[in-house]
């Protein structure tokens, strides 16, 4: 009985559901997270078509065939985009972007990464890293004396260096822009890899045409709606057991065919 | 015209039987149904059952059931908003046209996304058709992606496109290919009064009440046929039992 099937890719579909909605919950709080969305497509149909099958005597046709449904499967599951809420923290190294784009990271094996989680740390050398130590490009290196750091809304760096009266400037902060954001593939730690589907990237200075504009001691927040993720969960869990109540149906229909003597 | 046919011992259980390959048909597009009440833009499937009268020798006509057709519920799907820029819900009548490797085909699920080449295109990343048939390219260096009350794609960086809706005389005639398209021969028309809403997608107008109440009703259908079988099956056992010790005394 092909219903059982069916309500079995339901069932997983739903699954994945769930799996999706508790992984954007996990992350309500996480710096730079953009919430993900399971998306479902129907399976292939079966045609039991009668093409041109009569409806009557006097020809009327039925103007469709007979089409069953194999069920569901998961069409994608996508990053939404959104811009998520900026928060003032009061760190001068915390660096929210307004707008498109993404900070580049120097990844440990030489690749870079993406990221729009800007807290921002220095490290032993000074060196502006993640809070995972994994250096900022372009690197730039902040003096030992230095008592504050500025970065402007374009993304340069100054520092006020002890006993000089002009800022120092360190640098240019550079972002980088994908043809398809959705489509950068996520690899933990808050980090973006480029892949086929994201495009190259185009790097450029913030504020300027197609880039977003850098926020300091500020970051942003995950752009997880909390009170839709728990609307969905509930949804998807009915949804779940609906499916399986299809199950328990076909099974009964199955006993009751078994019982005949 | 109603078929001659003869009626004879087996005919209680062929009509049952008939019953049961429908219903059994009906569970399926139930199931199929329920599994998709999350898939964006789906339709609702009816099966439509009909009467094939069969005429016996006698003055009165056998009436088998025969699953005829399923039938698309059109009814727009309730609209959810999901702040995305780059999903699209119709309200009104009309479909997506698509470019597939199949040709044109046509879908209401409106969640799209952009390639590497900036192109809007479907989860499945098949290129999105303009009014005049080509590719809605979204500039790189775009900042934001708005849609105008004629359903024209804009940025900040100038007009992209205006999005292809058309709509069919026959839409039950269009058919279901999987993965939310559907294809069909007509050529359709463009739509004149269906809106395009940005940020949000038409969800499955599958109404798990109706649903599920149908699927109940066609599991105790399927057991009451299976019931009537058995009582079937009793008669004609005692019948036989009872014909044959009259003809052997």
């Amino acid at each position: 009985m092909r219903a059982m099937s069916i309500g079995a890719t339901g069932m997983l579909a739903q699954q994945l559901n769930v799996e999706v909605i508790s992984n954007n919950i996990a992350n309500i709080t996480t710096t730079g997270f953009k919430g993900m969305r399971a998306e479902f497509k129907d399976l292939l149909y079966e045609n039991l078509r009668r093409p041109g099958s009569q409806s009557s005597d006097t020809g009327t046709i039925v103007p469709t065939g007979i089409q069953i449904g194999n069920g569901v499967s998961a069409g994608a599951v996508y990053r939404i985009n959104t811009q998520g809420s900026v928060e003032q923290t009061g760190n001068s190294l915390d660096l929210a972007i307004n707008g498109k784009g993404y900070l580049q990271i120097q990844m440990p094996d030489g690749t870079t990464a993406y990221t729009r989680a800007g807290n921002l740390q220095l490290d032993a050398n000074g060196q502006i890293v993640t809070s995972d130590g994994y250096p900022l490009l372009p690197s730039i290196t902040v003096p030992a004396d230095t008592i504050d750091i500025t970065i402007n809304n374009s993304g340069q760096v100054f520092a006020k260096v002890d006993g000089q009266v002009a800022l120092s400037n360190l640098g240019q902060i550079q972002l980088a822009t994908f043809a398809n954001p959705a489509g950068l593939e996520a690899i933990g730690d808050n980090l973006l890899r480029e892949t086929p589907a994201s495009g190259t990237p185009t790097t450029g200075n913030p504020t300027a045409n197609g880039f977003g504009k850098l926020q300091q001691s500020s970051l942003e927040k995950s752009n997880v709606d909390i009170v839709q993720e728990l609307t969905n969960l509930i949804t998807a869990q009915r949804a779940y057991e609906m499916n399986s109540r299809v199950i328990k149906s076909a099974d009964e229909m199955m006993s009751s065919l078994n019982q005949l003597r | 015209m109603a078929r001659q046919g003869k009626r004879s011992m087996e005919s209680t259980g062929l009509i049952l039987l008939s019953q049961q390959t429908a219903l059994q048909r009906q569970v399926e597009v139930l199931a199929n149904n329920i599994a998709n009440a999350n898939t964006t833009g789906f339709k609702t499937q009816r099966m439509l059952f009909q009467t094939q009268p069969m005429a016996t020798q006698f003055d009165d006509t056998l009436q088998f059931v025969i699953d005829r057709a399923t039938m698309r519920d059109p009814t727009t799907g309730p609209m959810v908003r999901t702040g995305n820029e780059l999903d699209f819900a119709l309200q009104g009548a009309g479909y997506f046209a698509v470019r597939t490797k199949q040709g044109t085909q046509y879908t209401r699920a409106g969640s799209f996304g952009i390639n590497s080449d900036g192109d809007i295109v479907t989860q499945e990343g098949d290129t999105v058709l303009s009014a005049d048939g080509q590719a809605l390219n979204i500039p790189q260096d775009a900042n934001q992606i708005s849609l105008d009350a004629t359903g024209r794609i804009l940025t900040d960086k100038g007009e992209v496109g205006k999005l292809k809706v058309v709509t069919f005389k026959q839409e039950q005639a269009m058919q279901e290919t999987g993965n939310s398209l559907y294809k069909t021969n007509e050529a359709g028309q463009d739509a004149t009064d269906t809106r395009v809403v940005q940020g949000a997608i038409e969800q499955s107008n599958v109404r798990p009440v109706i649903e599920m109440t149908q699927l109940t009703q066609a599991v105790r259908a399927y057991q009451q046929t299976a019931n009537m079988i058995q009582s079937e099956h009793d008669r004609l056992r005692t019948a036989i039992r009872t014909l044959g010790r009259v003809s052997a005394s």
